[in-house]
C-alpha cells in the first residue's frame, strides 16, 4: 500500500463517480493551476429530494509537503459510499458509526470533498528531489513573483484567502502572520485570492449556500483549530473585529487591547464542533488531539478557516459557516510511513464523520425548513411574481390608488 | 534520533531536519520573526518555568548557528531523508486506471446495528480483490 500520487487522487474521484453515479457528482473546479492541472471535488448526496440538507465541505492537500491529506479525504468518500450502498455501518478502531447514522449522513447532508487543492505543489514534492527545498516544498508553483529565481517561486495558498490579507496594514508592526517576500514559505501572494487554488476553494464553498462546516486538513501537531487566527477571541464588543479598520495596526499581539469578536453562542458552537471531531479521533485508538483557537501564540492572516468564518459577518443572509483546521499526526513529521498513515487516516476520518453526523439537521430544523419552503411556494402561487412584480397588475392598481388623491385634487381645482 | 557528530551515509549537505528548540516565549517571537521554517504554524509546547520547545525545520548549518547562540537544539528527524525514503511509498502509476477501478475504503464495514467486528457477507469476499487502497 502506498500514498496516492497526484494523478491517482483525481482518478479515484472519477472512479467513485463512476461506481456510485446516483450518489455522487464530480465537480470540476474552474481555475486551472499554473502547471495546467485541473482539480475535482466530489459531492456525496443521497435522497436528492431532501432539500433541507446542510453541506459539509472538506479540503486537503493545500500544502505540498504535508503528505497524506488527500489520502484521508479520498478514503472518507470511499468508506461513506461503500457503507451506504451496502447498508453497513462503519468502524475505525474503537469508533463505530451504525448503518442508520451513515445512511442519514448521506441522505440528509451534502458531503463535499476536495482532496488536492494544490496539485502542482504536491507533484513537485513527490518527485525525486533535486534538493531539500524541493523535498520540503510547501507552496504552489506560481512563478509570477519569482523574477526568474527558483527559490522565489510559489505562494502559500493558506495565506492567500481574503481575511486580513493585507497584514502589513491590518496587523501590528513586527508581527508576521504571513510574508510579502516571495522567497518566504508563507508568501501571501499579490492580492487576496490571487491564486487559482484558493479561488477554487472559494468557488466550491460559494456553490453550497447551505454549507455549515468547512474543514481544511493539514499536518502535523495533533490539533483541531477553530477561529480566530489573527488574535485572541472576545465575546463582548462587536465593534472590535476584523471588519473595523479602526483597529488596523493593532492585531496579532496576545494579551493587549485588541481581541477579535465572536458572539458567545457561536464560540460555544465552534468549540462543540471542534470537540466532536477531537473526541471522534480519540475514540479510534486513543490519540488525544487538542481542540483550541487558531491563535495560540502567534497570529495568522489569510487562512481558509478564518475566511470561511467571515461569511456570516459579511453576508449574514447566507447562514452560519464554521471553519476549522485539523493538523493530523502528533509526531513532528511531514512524511509518515504508509503504515503510520493508515492509522492516521482512521483517526481523522472518524473525526470528520463524527462532524458529519453532528451536522445532520434535527427533526425541528427539518420541519421548519419544510414549513418555510411550503409557505413561499403557496405565497408565490397565490401572488405570482407577474402579479405583484413592478410591471404587474397589482403594481398598477397600487399606482392607480396612489393617483386618486391627485386626480381628485385636479378635479376640485378645475371646478 | 540522528543527532550524532558523524552524519549518516544517506545525509546530504542541504538536508533539512525537524528540530525542537528550547526557548522562552520572547525568544520564540524573535526566532519566528527571523522567517525560519516553523512548519504549518508555530508550535510551542512542553512549557515549564517559562521555557518550552519550538518546532523548527533547519539545515545543519542553521542548527549549528542556533547552538552557537546558546540555544538547546534537539534533532527529531532528518525530514529530507525521510522524504527520500517515502518516495518508495508513492505509487508511480494509476491504480484506478483513469476512473475504471474504484478505490476501496480502509474503514471496517459492519452490520446494520453497528456491531463492531462483523463484516457483512457482501463485503467479506471483496477482501480477495485487487490491492485495497484508500
Amino acid at each position: 500500500m502506498t500514498f496516492l500520487n497526484v494523478v491517482e487522487i483525481e482518478s479515484a474521484l472519477v472512479a467513485l463517480r463512476n461506481a456510485y453515479p446516483s450518489l455522487t457528482q464530480l465537480i470540476p473546479l474552474p481555475n486551472e493551476t499554473y502547471e495546467h492541472r485541473q482539480s475535482n471535488a466530489l459531492l456525496i448526496r443521497g435522497s436528492p429530494w431532501f432539500e433541507c440538507r446542510p453541506a459539509v465541505v472538506f479540503v486537503s492537500g493545500v500544502h505540498a509537503r504535508e503528505w497524506g491529506g488527500p489520502d484521508i479525504l479520498v478514503n472518507l468518500a470511499t468508506d461513506l459510499l461503500e457503507a451506504y450502498s451496502t447498508n453497513a455501518g462503519l468502524a475505525y478502531g474503537g469508533k463505530v458509526f451504525a448503518a442508520d447514522v451513515i445512511r442519514s449522513i448521506v441522505d440528509q447532508t451534502d458531503v463535499v470533498v476536495f482532496p488536492d487543492v494544490n496539485p502542482d505543489g504536491r507533484a513537485y514534492s513527490m518527485a525525486a528531489p533535486a534538493d531539500s527545498a524541493q523535498a520540503l516544498w510547501r507552496k504552489n508553483r506560481n512563478p509570477a513573483s519569482s523574477g526568474g529565481v527558483a527559490t522565489r517561486i510559489g505562494v502559500d495558498v493558506n495565506r492567500n484567502y481574503d481575511f486580513l490579507w493585507n497584514f502589513p496594514v491590518t496587523f501590528a508592526p513586527n508581527v508576521g502572520p504571513a510574508s510579502t517576500d516571495p522567497s518566504s514559505y508563507t508568501f501571501s501572494g499579490t492580492g487576496p485570492f490571487s491564486e487559482p487554488e484558493s479561488r477554487n476553494v472559494q468557488w466550491l464553498v460559494d456553490r453550497f449556500p447551505r454549507a455549515r462546516y468547512f474543514v481544511d486538513v493539514h499536518s502535523y501537531t495533533g490539533l483541531v483549530l477553530y477561529p480566530w487566527g489573527d488574535d485572541q477571541n472576545q465575546t463582548t464588543d462587536p465593534s472590535m473585529s476584523f471588519r473595523n479598520s479602526a483597529w488596523d495596526g493593532k492585531r496579532g499581539i496576545a494579551n493587549d487591547a485588541y481581541r477579535d469578536y465572536v458572539p458567545a453562542w457561536r464560540l460555544a458552537e465552534l468549540q462543540t464542533a471542534a470537540a466532536i471531531m477531537r473526541d471522534g479521533i480519540l475514540a479510534v485508538r486513543g490519540q488525544s488531539y487538542v481542540s483550541q483557537q487558531g491563535f495560540a501564540l502567534y497570529p495568522t492572516s489569510g487562512t481558509s478557516e478564518d475566511w470561511a468564518f467571515t461569511r456570516e459577518f459579511l453576508s449574514p443572509s447566507r447562514g452560519k459557516l464554521s471553519g476549522f483546521v485539523i493538523e493530523f499526526n502528533k509526531n513532528i513529521d511531514f512524511f509518515p510511513t504508509w503504515a503510520e498513515m493508515v492509522d492516521l487516516i482512521a483517526d481523522i476520518d472518524a473525526g470528520l464523520i463524527a462532524l458529519c453526523a453532528y451536522a445532520r439537521p434535527g427533526r425541528f430544523a427539518v420541519i421548519l425548513c419544510w414549513i418555510r419552503k411550503w409557505f413561499w411556494a403557496i405565497l408565490h402561487r397565490v401572488f405570482p411574481p407577474e402579479l405583484w412584480g413592478p410591471y404587474g397588475p397589482w403594481d398598477r392598481m397600487v399606482q392607480v390608488i396612489r393617483g386618486i388623491p391627485k386626480f381628485i385634487g385636479r378635479v376640485i381645482g378645475r371646478e | 534520533m540522528p543527532d550524532s557528530a558523524d552524519p549518516p551515509d544517506n545525509e546530504r549537505d542541504d538536508d533539512i531536519f525537524a528540530v525542537r528548540v528550547t526557548a522562552t516565549e520572547a525568544q520564540v517571537h524573535e526566532l519566528v520573526g527571523r522567517g525560519v521554517d516553523y512548519g504549518d504554524r508555530p508550535h510551542f509546547g512542553d512549557v515549564h518555568e517559562g521555557k518550552g520547545q519550538l518546532d523548527l525545520f533547519l539545515t545543519r548549518d542553521q542548527i549549528e548557528g542556533l547552538r552557537g547562540e546558546g540555544y538547546e537544539v534537539e534533532i527529531a528527524s532528518n525530514q529530507s531523508a525521510r522524504q527520500r525514503e517515502r518516495l518508495g511509498e508513492v505509487e508511480q502509476g494509476d491504480r484506478y486506471e483513469a476512473g475504471r477501478i474504484p478505490p476501496k475504503g480502509l474503514g471496517r464495514k459492519i452490520d446494520g446495528r453497528g456491531q463492531a467486528g462483523q463484516t457483512p457477507p457482501h463485503l467479506q469476499d471483496r477482501d480477495d480483490g485487487p490491492e485495497p487502497r484508500p
